[in-house]
């Protein structure tokens, strides 16, 4: 407010419109300002779609493992998470030659846990359960509980480079990834 | 700090299972040969499988009959269908009774799980923005953060109550829990600037006031877990480290796998199971030394390192998912496997 009003005053001794110049002046001060708070942007997120999301949760063929997750176990059952991806169904009841059986997509996905029959893992906002048999291993998904988890997008975050982010919209859907801007495609 | 790699062993469900089948202080004797022979009185819980082992010539025969064994009995002993899983030292999600914990970035959310089908969001907590792990020992509740380790008392499951926080410098900071004992791994990194490496033993026989009473030095520690007298310590790229870690004051290097590069580590039963930079690795340690099963590859690279078994199917030729979920599977540019990091 403080600074609106500095603002305006500076304009009116220019003896112009003072209505439109301390409009101007106003935009030009707070896109110095930002700036100089901010470097510009150097990702912006690629969504994707509530609708596509809720629907998301499924179980697959296994397929080849990308990345190292946190491990969880269940009877002679391993469960791996690929980070972000989902889970892969791993029979380990001859842990010399474990079968890799099925693979649980679940965008967003890090933890995991089974109780009962129920296997729980989050997905973003979401909770989504799968149904799990031991023994012979089975699973299947069951429900999505909506909306548990604060909206978080540090899970996808890149590590290890520099990262100032565009805005985020929360009405598009969940941040799956981050893309890199070119330089000069940064500035607004 | 990030905990938990016992959880069956910890957690007051499973643990009552497991008694049940292992009544007490079973006789570790049965290691035979193993350089690592837990005293009698050891509260240790690990090596009930021992007596089998001795038994049965191959030892994992019976192990996989034990574990069936013990997890039959849980199942069937557990009103409510409570036999529940095990997840390592870095995880966020922890089960506790009929109730889940999650972390999420800076809180816990608790859900009731009486109705497996319909968890019903009792409670959460603000605990701190840089927290990462949870491990549960019957009622305490240890939380890793950057900044230190939490413990919360969860006795009553929807209101977590705090009973100590100890800072250390700035760290990332699993957490496993072997009765009194808290074993905390610090290690620096791009997202955990400063702090140490090291792995920490607390006594948190009195909960409100951990006690530090041994600092090992480490080169860049991630996940570990306890089993009986065993230890095991995912050091980066140094390898997996096995301690003797009967006596906590003065635990003992007893092997290194050099080439594995650790994330996550579940040891349970005489079975290490280990989420490394380039695979899931299997280890039998029954008689005391690592015994290489199995080994899936992580990250397309070449099958193996010097010719060990890879003992997983080729993947199946399936869609790779390309149709069904088109922004789902981002390009695979391989992120640069830096630091692993924790989430």
């Amino acid at each position: 407010m403080l600074a609106k009003n500095i603002e305006g005053f500076q304009c009116c001794q220019l003896r112009v419109n003072p209505v439109a110049v301390g409009l101007l002046c106003l935009a030009g001060l707070a896109s110095v300002a930002t700036s100089a708070k901010r470097p510009p942007p150097t990702h912006r997120p690629v969504y994707m779609g509530w609708k596509e999301f809720r629907a998301s949760a499924e179980v697959q063929a296994p397929r080849e493992i990308q990345k190292r997750g946190k491990i969880y176990t269940f009877g002679t059952a391993l469960f791996l998470s690929e980070p972000g991806e989902g889970i892969h169904v791993i029979d380990n009841s001859s842990p010399e030659a474990p079968r890799q059986v099925a693979f649980l997509r679940i965008p967003g996905n890090f933890d995991l846990a089974i109780r009962g029959r129920y296997l729980y893992a989050d997905s973003f906002v979401d909770l989504v359960i799968f149904e799990v048999s031991p023994a012979p291993i089975g699973v299947r998904y069951a429900r999505r509980v909506k909306n548990v988890f604060p909206y978080d997008m540090t899970g996808t975050m890149p590590r290890n480079q520099r990262f100032w982010p565009t805005g985020v919209d929360r009405g598009q859907g969940v941040v799956l990834r981050w893309e890199a801007l070119e330089k000069k495609e940064g500035r607004p | 700090m990030k905990p938990r790699v016992l959880k069956w062993k910890t957690n007051a469900a499973p643990r009552a299972c497991w008694q049940k089948v292992a009544p007490a202080n079973a006789p570790l004797v049965a290691l035979a040969n193993a350089p690592l022979v837990a005293p009698a009185n050891a509260p240790l819980v690990a090596p009930a499988n021992a007596p089998l082992v001795a038994l049965a010539n191959a030892p994992l025969v019976a192990l996989v009959l034990l574990l069936s064994f013990v997890l039959a009995a849980c199942a069937g002993s557990a009103g409510g269908g409570g036999m529940t899983g095990t997840g390592g030292s870095m995880a966020r999600f922890a089960l506790h009774g009929e109730h889940l914990y999650t972390l999420g970035r800076s809180e816990l959310v608790i859900f009731d799980l009486r109705d497996g089908l319909s968890p019903e969001q009792i409670g959460s907590q603000r605990i701190g923005w840089d927290v990462e792990t949870l491990f549960l020992s019957g009622n305490r509740l240890f939380v890793g953060a950057r900044s230190g380790m939490y413990i919360y008392d969860v006795s009553v499951p929807q209101a977590p109550r705090q009973l100590a926080f100890t800072g250390h410098l700035y760290a990332c900071d699993p957490v496993v829990v072997r009765g009194d004992t808290a074993f905390v791994t610090l290690r620096k990194g791009s997202q955990c600037r400063g702090g140490s490496n090291e792995l920490r033993v607390y006594d948190v026989s009195n909960p409100t006031q951990p006690e530090l009473i041994a600092t090992y030095p480490m080169k860049n520690p991630w996940g570990l877990g306890v089993d009986g007298p065993w230890l095991f310590v995912a050091d980066g790229r140094a390898g997996l480290k096995v301690f003797d870690s009967r006596d906590p004051r003065r635990i003992v290097e007893v092997q290194r796998l050099r080439r594995v590069t650790g994330y996550d580590v579940i040891p349970s039963g005489g079975l290490l199971i280990i989420s490394a930079a380039d695979g899931l690795y299997q280890y039998d340690y029954s008689q005391g030394r690592l015994r290489r099963l199995s080994r899936i590859p992580i990250g397309g690279g070449p099958g193996s390192l010097r010719g060990m078994p890879v003992a997983i199917p080729p993947p199946a030729p399936g869609p790779k998912a390309p149709a069904r979920t088109p922004p789902a599977s981002p390009p695979v540019k391989k992120q640069r496997r830096g630091p692993l990091e924790m989430r």
